[in-house]
């Protein structure tokens, strides 16, 4: 199952127990909020369909660069930047280390891609971690252990987020 | 229901302290999402782009979005990585090969890329001078300089470009130490020295001493490494650095402990030390470093007279409010991927300052590293770092190593750089 059950209760206690009054700065009216958008999304398939994986931009592009002798804006563009829901997702922190080796939002597969997990199955995954004697899974190991368990399950809730 | 109320009940249903105040944040933060724009506007200006300046750069698009300007100024037209750089030393890797280009970073994320060289702060104006006069104004300035290196006694700064390159920022340097080794006559001597920590990528010196031993075994019958290390014990990776200088390199590396350089003379080629004089037919310090210039002279150096001291929940500069310093200038750890780490939590933190939040409470940085031991050997180091209320800076929560250099490590090797490089610069 891919909801996570403490984060439902979370938001539950916050629409019934009126915390938007809260959020808003204590005694001031209430103005009907706008409801929090769900952290959950409906629980799909257990395993969700692999993003594929981005290609390596590596020397290659840097060719294309220039070199001047002052400086220059090298490309003064603005494009249109991804929308990431989760961008105000207690775990969005958190989970931008793990980018470093599992890619933009854990989708990059080289060293298994993250939003593949459940938030249960996240969880799991990294408790069985914390045990193993796998040369290659030992990487992950002090991971597994130096993380709270709170910030295992604030990642667990964000990548199990991420289509 | 109250702030302490919430909490309490959330404890009643087994949800701890801190979660709820993560929770109470997020509704805050969605709260006021609904009365105000969830991004922020506003200017950042980041001086470097290396690891830490060009991950701090692409995650304040991403975490700020589109109305946060951040511009990007670096003198050099390319990131060079020290990350594999050692590879170069022994053929396994080309300089271009180490190329990143900040094309990507302008044209995926509107990052607006300089190429020009940041010479001074004004603290009350809020710009940043550049070397041809320019002038950029900020709301906030990310300061990512890396390294300025001292000489030791007998040499000059000139001569690292010269006879003496020290080859910890990759470029000419590199080039220059790979093709003295090739020259290098079979039964010399390679002094590799070794800075008191701390340093830039704690298991540097041990690394190059590793790949080059490997590689003079097979390419300079005779030749050896003198590795003379400041420090007294193997400083990372001990037990795997210590299996290596016992065993496969007992013959060709030579680790002399607590060799602090007292000087170096040019003509005989001799290093002096508090343990003895060394001689070699190449000379390859690792000098000690400070905060890059541009940090030293916004007087923003305030720890052990070398490194400037920040906040580590946001990285902003302890003298100087709203200048953040990041990557190897601060009194944290300096090395590529503890450098991604930060800059990833400063960015989070400088949207939040840049709203009137106050940053997380308490933030993490997470490493994983390889470390290549010869042309198709290399191990693994990660950590995990945890704040400490105590002292106000980061505590070890938990740390690994390969149990032994392998082969299977060597390719793993290659997959982590792609990745952590397509993570910063792509």
């Amino acid at each position: 199952m891919k909801t996570s059950r403490w984060l439902l209760v979370g938001f539950a206690l916050m629409t019934a127990g009126g915390l938007s009054a809260l959020a808003g700065g204590g005694g001031a009216p209430v103005t009907p909020p706008t409801p929090p958008r769900p952290a959950i999304t409906p629980a799909p398939a257990p395993v969700k369909p692999r993003a594929p994986t981005t290609p390596a931009t590596t020397a290659a592009s840097a060719a294309t660069s220039t070199t001047t002798s002052t400086s220059a804006a090298i490309t003064a563009v603005a494009p249109t930047l991804p929308v990431n829901p989760l961008i105000e997702h207690p775990g969005w922190t958190l989970a931008a280390a793990c980018f470093a080796c599992h890619g933009l939002d854990g989708k990059d597969e080289t060293f298994g891609a993250l939003n593949v997990f459940s938030a249960e199955d996240f969880i799991d995954r990294m408790n069985e971690l914390k045990t193993t004697e796998a040369e290659n899974e030992g990487l992950m190991k002090p991971h597994s252990v130096g993380y709270t368990d709170e910030q295992i399950k604030l990642l667990a809730d964000y990548f199990s987020q991420v289509e | 229901m109250n702030r302490r109320e919430f909490i309490q009940y959330a404890s009643a249903l087994g949800i701890s302290a801190a979660l709820a105040e993560s929770l109470l944040g997020t509704a805050r933060a969605q709260t006021n999402s609904a009365h105000a724009t969830p991004s922020v506007s506003g200017r950042v200006v980041v001086v470097g782009g290396g690891m830490a300046g060009a991950t701090a750069a692409k995650y304040l698009r991403l975490r700020g979005g589109e109305k946060l300007q951040v511009t990007l100024v670096e003198r050099m037209p390319k990131y060079l990585s020290h990350t594999m750089s050692n590879l170069v030393l022994n053929g396994r890797r080309t300089m271009p090969s180490l190329e990143f280009a900040y094309t990507d970073l302008a044209r995926n994320y509107g990052i607006n890329v300089i190429q020009g060289e940041g010479v001074g702060v004004d603290a009350n104006a809020r710009t940043v001078k550049l070397a041809d006069g320019k002038t950029l104004p900020y709301d906030r300035l990310v300061l990512s300089p890396g390294l300025q290196f001292d000489a030791p006694p007998g040499l000059t700064t000139a001569d690292f470009n010269g006879k003496f390159p020290h080859a910890w920022d990759a470029g000419p340097q590199t080039t220059n130490l790979r093709n003295q080794l090739l020259n290098l006559r079979d039964g010399g001597t390679v002094i590799i020295a070794s800075p008191p920590m701390p340093y830039r990528c704690p298991p540097g010196p041990y690394e190059r001493s590793s790949v080059i031993g490997h590689w003079l075994l097979k390419n300079k019958p005779g030749a050896k490494v003198i590795l003379l290390d400041a420090n007294p014990k193997i400083v990372v990776e001990e037990p795997i650095f210590t299996g290596l200088f016992e065993g496969t390199l007992k013959d060709v590396v030579t680790r002399v402990p607590s060799a602090a350089i007292k000087e170096v003379d040019p003509a005989t080629m001799t290093v002096k030390t508090s343990a003895g004089d060394f001689k070699g037919d190449i000379i390859n310090i690792i000098p000690p470093s400070r905060a890059g210039k541009i940090v030293q002279d916004a007087s923003l150096v305030n720890v052990s007279e070398r490194w400037a001291g920040v906040d580590v929940h946001s990285m902003e500069s302890k003298v100087a409010p709203g200048i953040h310093v990041v990557g190897d200038s601060t009194q944290l750890p300096k090395t590529g991927t503890y450098a991604s780490s930060e800059a990833k939590n400063m960015a989070d933190a400088i949207v939040r300052l840049m709203r009137g939040q106050e940053p997380l409470p308490s933030p993490v940085i997470t490493t994983a590293c390889y470390t290549p031991i010869s042309e198709d050997l290399a191990s693994w180091l990660t950590f995990v770092q945890q704040y400490d209320p105590e002292t106000k800076g980061f505590k070890q929560s938990s740390t690994g190593m390969a149990h032994e250099p392998s082969q299977v490590n060597y390719k793993r090797m290659f997959d982590w750089f792609d990745a952590l490089m397509r993570d910063s610069f792509a």
